[in-house]
């Protein structure tokens, strides 16, 4: 497909337009690292989008009172907290992961909507806005953040006690529950995991706009799942990986930056992500059916 | 002779570098049941599925009425008369029995499901001689009836060749006497069937004919009169039957597992007394329905009983959470291994592991080079036939699934093992290294506790036996003193147990 660009549109492929396509890309990448947590482990998280949009306001908010690394820290907790009460939602109340976040969703939504009638905060204080949008040897700082975070979710998938029980509470929480595993609290964890990796990713995008604003992330939580999907998990969870995860977050922003220099509409940069989500999901069911 | 029915010729399937079946010619009669044996991987499964139109041959054909066909798809063999009973459950739990029988073959009129054929079904019912109500949600019934609405629906879609997989396996002796009648009956009326199984006193009960299959290849076909049991084993694995149960090691004085009073909600005291020592197997046999399911789960530490004392090595786990039991020495294997045990997206590695992560990780990172130390030394121990430790554990034969989840146990230092079904779908080579390997853990120490509806098993491995009727254990019957017979009469409900005592 970056074959394809290059060709109908040399400009895709200039060193000014990947630094683009990476920073663009790195919070989708941090959203969608979280969200494979909440999938993994048989969940999903579907007021990702919305908690980037009000964490974006409470971040330029406290910008401009308290000082950036408290800011930060204040930012990540507030993401963590609702991610806590998505968990104890689904865990305790037994609210069906889909309900619960759309619930969670038009919440945040409303309330977002009460605080700020809409209208947007700024902070276009350079520090502010060194995360967004300044670079590091060459590189976007936004970017290397993403990676950092990939590598993190990935570790942390991989080597510990917490990511192996992710997969084994999405892959069968009944064995999980049988051979020890408190299936309660590592489910509690996934969705506190995704929260604060959202939060994150509020950070990038609101320093990278100098902005909160209400609808920030508004979309987020579709393009997070489809990348996750996209990225070879299958609908349920229990498998998947962070780097197919990524593979999927580059795909589409490699599509939307690519068909925006074509300066094909953003409706169909919508369809065809629908279409190659459904068409991955389709791919992997295919696969394991034949080797059934 | 009676009529064929249905025949493979020089049938083979290979799946990559696997030929899962070789060659194999074999003919299915009208009114006849034949017994199809083999140890897991011995292609069986594979037979059934070419037959149930589940996957095609790369070799041979299929042969139905005298005519090649080819099986396309389920679907398709069910259309021509040809119908499987696989062990998973194929009924829809949320839909009625009716809607069950009626669905993919619903009559319609003017695309709206007939209700006159309520009456057909009602008929299939009564032949099955079933107590079923159409109503009933498929949910509210046992295993059992579960199966019978399967057979149901089976014959309503007009069944020639009715393919039984392990259709007991999970069915209590009662039940499964009852599952022996209706399927004389259905002999009676005219149907091959194909009946599969790991037991050789359903063989000897129900079999007409019986073909023998080792990796891949047919081994042998004879009139099941012409077969002995020691024959049949012997052509199976190539071992005697008496080998398949190592000498069983002496207890020590020394109580690991110590279970008091447990009750259940009601009050009622389900065991009142159990001390299982070091090095010690006790059995619990009791029919399906009677309540060994509850005591075992139990006394596993995945039940909570309403009050009694349950203890391993002094320490308390009745009111424990499972990874509490678990540290504390305590570890119980499901029945279910599918639903209850695997974790479908794992490794045989991590499968292995699974519950002993806490002791193989530092700061709550896993430190994979133990971790794979350990799982290859518990493979290697139970004698897991695994080509590579990163394979899926789904990839492994039902034996060596056990094996694992044995295994894991071991693996998280287990001091009082449970175990429900131990060796339930698993073939008899694999029996044998499970035997094998329960007998050197007691030689440990280790105190076993294993729930089975085989009474042979319970007989061969235990040193005593307890029985569970109407949901409390009522009997205790020592090694020496142990039969089936025995076991049985002391298993069946009251009015029927009187005559047995007299004659004792």
């Amino acid at each position: 497909m970056a074959v394809f660009f290059v060709i109908a549109e040399p400009l895709f492929g200039s060193s000014g337009n990947l630094q683009n396509l990476a920073s663009q890309s790195a919070v989708l990448a941090m959203v969608a690292a979280g969200q494979l947590f909440a999938v993994l482990g048989g969940g999903i998280d579907l007021s990702v989008g919305a908690q980037v949009g009000l964490l974006s306001i409470i971040a330029v908010d406290l910008s401009h009172i308290l000082p950036l690394g408290l800011v930060f820290l204040a930012t990540l907790a507030v993401g963590c907290l609702v991610g806590l009460i998505n968990g104890l939602a689904v865990t305790r109340l037994k609210i069906s992961p889909i309900i619960a976040t759309v619930a969670m969703l038009q919440i945040l939504t409303g309330v977002n909507l009460a605080y700020t009638k809409g209208l947007p905060r700024r902070n276009f204080d350079p520090l502010y806005t060194a995360l967004g949008t300044q670079k590091i040897l060459g590189l976007p700082i936004a970017a290397i953040l993403a990676v950092v975070v990939a590598i993190v979710a990935a570790f942390v998938l991989r080597r510990t006690v917490f990511g192996r029980y992710t997969y084994a509470i999405g892959g069968n929480s009944d064995a999980a529950l049988l051979s020890g595993i408190n299936v309660r609290s590592v489910k509690l964890g996934t969705y506190v995991v995704c929260s604060l990796f959202a939060a994150l990713g509020a950070l990038t995008l609101s320093s990278r706009t100098g902005s909160g604003i209400p609808d920030l992330g508004s979309g987020l939580e579709i393009t997070s799942i489809a990348a996750v999907f996209i990225g070879g998990i299958a609908w349920g969870g229990g498998r998947g990986t962070v780097l197919g995860a990524m593979l999927g977050v580059i795909l589409i922003a490699m599509l939307g930056n690519g068909l925006d220099l074509l300066s094909v509409q953003t409706n169909v940069q919508t369809i065809v992500t629908g279409i190659l989500m459904a068409a991955a999901v389709a791919l992997t069911q295919l696969r394991r059916g034949s080797r059934a | 002779m009676p009529e064929e029915f249905a025949s493979v010729r020089g049938i083979g399937k290979t799946y990559g570098a696997v030929r899962a079946l070789d060659d194999v010619s074999l003919s299915f009669h009208e009114g006849q049941v034949h017994a199809l044996l083999g140890e897991n991987g011995s292609g069986k499964s594979t037979l059934v599925k070419l037959l149930a139109g589940v996957t095609e041959p790369t070799a041979g054909t299929v042969i139905l009425g005298g005519e090649p066909i080819r099986m396309s798809s389920p679907h398709f063999a069910m259309q021509n008369g040809v119908v499987t009973i696989f062990q998973q459950s194929q009924t829809v739990p949320d839909l009625t029995v009716a809607e069950n029988i009626f669905l993919g073959n619903e009559r319609r009129r003017f695309g709206v499901i007939d209700r006159g054929q309520r009456e057909a079904a009602r008929d299939i019912l009564s032949s099955l001689e079933a107590d079923i109500g159409l109503d009933e949600k498929v949910r509210t019934l046992s295993v059992a009836g579960q199966q019978i609405v399967a057979i149901a629906k089976a014959l309503m879609m007009r069944a020639k060749l009715l393919i039984l997989d392990e259709p007991t396996a999970s069915l209590g002796h009662l039940e499964a006497d009852q599952l022996f009648r209706r399927v004389e009956r259905l002999r009676e009326r005219g149907l091959a069937i194909i009946y599969i199984t790991h037991r050789m006193a359903e063989v000897e009960r129900l079999a007409d004919v019986v073909s023998i299959l080792k990796d891949g290849r047919h081994v042998t076909t004879q009139p099941a009169s012409a077969l002995t049991r020691a024959d049949t084993v012997r052509l199976m694995v190539g071992r005697e039957l008496e080998q398949l149960f190592p000498a069983r090691s002496e207890p020590r004085a020394r109580v690991v597992l110590r279970a008091r009073d447990l009750r259940s909600g009601d009050g009622q005291v389900l065991l009142e007394h159990l001390d299982v020592h070091e090095g010690e197997v006790v059995g619990f046999a009791g029919l399906e329905g009677s309540g060994r399911a509850t005591i075992v789960r139990m006394l596993g530490g995945v039940e909570r009983p309403a009050a009694g004392e349950l203890k391993v090595n002094d320490q308390d786990v009745l009111r424990a959470s499972t990874r509490d039991a678990i540290n504390r020495g305590l570890a119980f294997v499901p029945p279910d291994r599918l639903n209850d045990g695997l974790i479908s997206t794992f490794t045989i590695r991590a499968s292995i592991s699974q519950a002993a992560l806490p002791l193989l990780s530092r700061l709550s990172v896993i430190q994979s080079g133990r971790e794979r130390r350990t799982a290859s030394e518990q493979a290697r121990q139970m004698r897991v036939k695994a080509r590579s430790l990163n394979a899926n554990i789904l990839t492994l034969s039902g034996g060596n699934q056990q094996k694992v989840m044995i295994a894991r146990t071991l693996a998280a230092r287990v001091r009082a093992l449970v175990m429900d079904e131990p060796t339930a779908g698993v073939d008899v080579g694999a029996r044998g290294d499970i035997y094998t390997h329960l007998c050197s853990m007691t030689a440990e120490g280790t105190a076993i506790v294993v729930s089975s509806s085989d009474m042979v098993e319970l007989i061969g491995i235990c040193h005593r036996i307890l029985v569970v009727r109407e949901g409390r254990v009522v009997e205790e019957i020592s090694a020496a003193e142990a039969t089936e017979e025995r076991i049985m009469a002391s298993q069946l409900p009251v009015a029927s147990v009187h005559d047995s005592h007299h004659e004792e």
